[in-house]
């Protein structure tokens, strides 16, 4: 039997929420075009958004980074109209505004002040705070070896699984395929990638194709030839309930690495392990919570002395190698029609609006539009030039 | 980058300018009733928006000033139209210092301000309900916003915004409140603001607040006169307001709709006028947005036809 055909203007490889983002914003800018996603598990069992904790803040110090930030949060708080699709109710993600709360030592408050300062210069409300100010705010909090905190008030979070849902849902309402399979090999010469072949025989030829795998999208791209430095890393999230009462929590976040908020009646978080070993690994360690998580979180709000993990459950950050930022633009030494939007490192829920806008600005426009992202471009892997966040990541 | 339709490129060399043509609403009764500008067969709103905007480049919201649109109204018109089309959007009339009735508000506000209440005033509202009116206002443009086509808010203040005193006070509360919203554009109705005393102060004014001054065409020697001040006050924008020039109707009361006021077909002679004019200040700025305001049948779309010819002829 032959192999079945597709063609389309734009192939998308990845159905999460980068994915569907990217080929809503495709369909918006370009409606007469045709664009197809390619994804493995439509149930995304293993996919990294319905895992992830869903925050969304502006406290970042590299400008692309907060103008991200400031878009989507933007585009979440509207998320319900945006996506609307007629004959169906709007999505609602959820959100919250609870707010972002970066905590450091004495020895790093000269260096959040100056990140404080780089936020407020771009327009966001961030608030830095003396350690007396934290605990009258969260009178739980123990401040004793805390040198200052920064507070984003208009920060928050969603749910990540109806953020992708409402992307997708929308993206399919505008003409969006979605190819079922998983790719296995591309069809290249030196300048573009013609089509990809899928596990289930087909093969899907495209003008534009864009990776937007996540975790395996360091695979993806070495089937082009092309070096991406993304690993998948494992992360747990936690969900916990304090033993004793205590206020409701921002997303608290230290240099530490370790993240938390409220989630109902109690609280949703974890620490990031960057040394976690690189691989597709979703084996939960049920004895990481009570090692790593509630020590560093009962050290910071003592109630949480008595805290009690009800869930645990593992995720893969994309993470990106060279400097924790994502990839996102084209192969311009390579196959040129081959689109990166990979890399987030725990941060492409919050980003996907942007990121899928500023993609569908490359394909459709032939630059960046709306957000300059080309720092953010491949070209810093080829040459190795990190571009990092300074302070907390 | 492919080229944005219908708008007209200013010049070879950089930067380049647009200017971009439209009329004010693409749903007047007048207009539709007249069956002289839509196809027969466009007889639905998104039929007829769409076929509009496959012929024009922007249009302003006038609805918006009747009463706020829901932001799912606003998603629709982002939907419908072409990827480079802008929606420049008339402010709320209680915004711009009009009276307006509760009825014409979401449920909820109309209780909070008391149901069937009429001839309200922004002025008489407590702090809590005019934030409110704003919030709903932005909540209505930002699909617009987010989905890259909103232009200007277009702020059309009323006939007794006076330069001076309280009215004055009010148009620096718009501004602030409009801070990180979207561009502002301000056409004043009150002579007082264009005296030959006021007006370096008038444009100083709306300089150092980044507001767009529009230019208004309209008849001359009423109180709601103002002169056509040629002048460019935004870095980014320029916007030219055309209301016609009928003498008889402009100051008339008891005028049962706005296309009675504005009924006014302009000549050729007097769009090529207005077209050297338009280029002129539209070298001064990026944008420039031409706005046909006379709405009795097809004159605006008409005049906006002619003038985007013209204008596109200038500078061939």
């Amino acid at each position: 039997m032959a192999a079945e055909r597709l063609r389309f203007d734009v192939a998308i490889i990845g159905g999460g929420v980068i994915g569907c983002s990217t080929a809503h914003f495709v369909k918006r800018t370009a409606p007469e075009a045709s664009v197809a996603v390619i994804e493995p598990d439509p149930s995304y069992e293993f996919a990294s958004t319905p895992r992830a904790s869903g925050g969304c803040r502006v406290q970042f110090t590299r400008p692309e980074n907060i103008a991200m930030s400031k878009f989507s949060i933007e585009f979440i708080r509207s998320f319900g109209t945006l996506m609307s699709v007629e004959g169906h109710a709007s999505p609602d993600v959820g959100w919250i505004e609870g707010g972002y709360l970066f905590i450091v030592p004495p020895g790093s408050v000269e260096a959040l002040a100056a990140n404080v300062a780089v936020q407020r210069s771009m327009g966001c409300n961030v608030e830095l705070l003396t350690p007396a100010e934290l605990k009258a705010k969260w009178p739980s909090m123990n401040v004793d070896d805390l040198g200052a905190g920064a507070h984003s008030p208009h920060d928050g979070w969603c749910d990540p699984n109806s953020l992708l849902w409402g992307f997708r849902r929308k993206a399919v309402a505008q003409g969006v395929v979605l190819v079922k399979g998983r790719v296995q090999s591309m069809d290249c010469d030196s300048t573009a990638v013609r089509s990809v072949r899928l596990d289930n025989d087909v093969r899907v030829a495209a003008a534009h194709f864009v990776n937007a795998a996540g975790a395996w999208s360091g695979e993806v791209a070495a089937m082009a030839g092309m070096q991406l430095p993304v690993s998948p890393m494992k992360r747990y999230e936690h969900y916990f309930t304090s033993g004793s009462p205590m206020e409701s929590l921002p997303y608290v976040k230290d240099l530490d690495r370790m993240a938390f908020r409220s989630e109902g009646q109690g609280f949703s978080g974890g620490v990031v392990d960057s040394s976690a070993t690189r691989g597709y690994d979703f084996e939960v360690d049920h004895g990481y919570f009570e090692r790593v998580v509630w020590p560093a979180a009962a050290h910071r709000f003592p109630p949480l002395e008595a805290a009690k993990c009800h869930r645990t459950w593992s995720g893969l950050y994309e993470e990106c190698e060279l400097d924790g930022n994502p990839i996102i633009g084209r192969w311009n030494n390579g196959c040129a029609n081959l689109c990166t939007v990979a890399g987030f490192s725990g941060h492409g829920m919050m980003h996907a609006p942007a990121a899928g806008r500023a993609i569908a600005e490359l394909i459709i426009g032939g630059r960046f539009e709306t957000i300059d992202l080309a720092k953010f471009g491949y070209e810093r892997v080829e040459n190795n030039e990190p571009c990092r966040e300074t302070g907390i990541r | 980058m492919p080229r944005d339709r219908n708008s007209i490129a200013l010049g070879a060399g950089k930067p380049v300018v647009k200017i971009l043509v439209g009329t004010a609403s693409w749903s007047d009764k007048s207009l539709i009733d007249s069956g002289k500008f839509y196809p027969t067969d466009a007889t639905s709103a998104e039929e007829r928006l769409r076929y509009y905007a496959s012929l024009f480049p922007m249009v302003e919201v006038d609805s918006s000033y009747y009463a706020i649109p829901v932001p799912q109204t606003a998603q629709l018109w982002a939907e419908r139209t072409p990827r480079n089309f802008t929606f420049n959007v008339k402010a709320f009339r209680a915004l711009t210092g009009h009276q307006f009735q509760a009825k014409v508000l979401p449920k909820d506000l109309q209780r909070a301000i008391g149901a069937g209440a009429e001839n309200l005033y922004y002025k008489d509202l407590p702090a809590e309900l005019q934030t409110a009116l704003w919030d709903l206002f932005f909540a209505a443009v930002e699909p617009l916003r987010l989905n890259g086509k909103l232009g200007a808010i277009h702020f059309q203040f009323a006939p007794w915004v006076t330069a001076g005193g309280p009215p004055r006070k009010h148009v620096e509360h718009c501004v602030r409140m409009m801070e990180g919203r979207g561009v502002m554009a301000v056409e004043f109705r009150n002579a007082s603001w264009w005296t030959p005393r006021n007006r370096d102060s008038t444009l100083a004014f709306e300089r150092e607040r980044g507001l767009v001054n529009v230019v208004v065409d309209g008849p001359q020697g009423y109180g709601t006169s103002v002169p056509a001040v040629w002048e460019v006050t935004s870095p980014q924008l320029a916007i030219v307001r055309m209301h016609g020039r009928n003498a008889d109707t402009w100051a008339k009361k008891g005028l049962t709709t706005s296309s009675q006021r504005f009924n006014y077909d302009y000549s050729d002679a007097e769009l090529g006028e207005i077209a050297q004019s338009v280029a002129v200040l539209a070298r001064k700025v990026p944008v420039t947005h031409v706005v046909l305001n006379n709405n009795y049948e097809d004159q605006g779309q008409r005049n906006a036809k002619t003038l985007t010819g013209l204008l596109t002829k200038q500078q061939a």
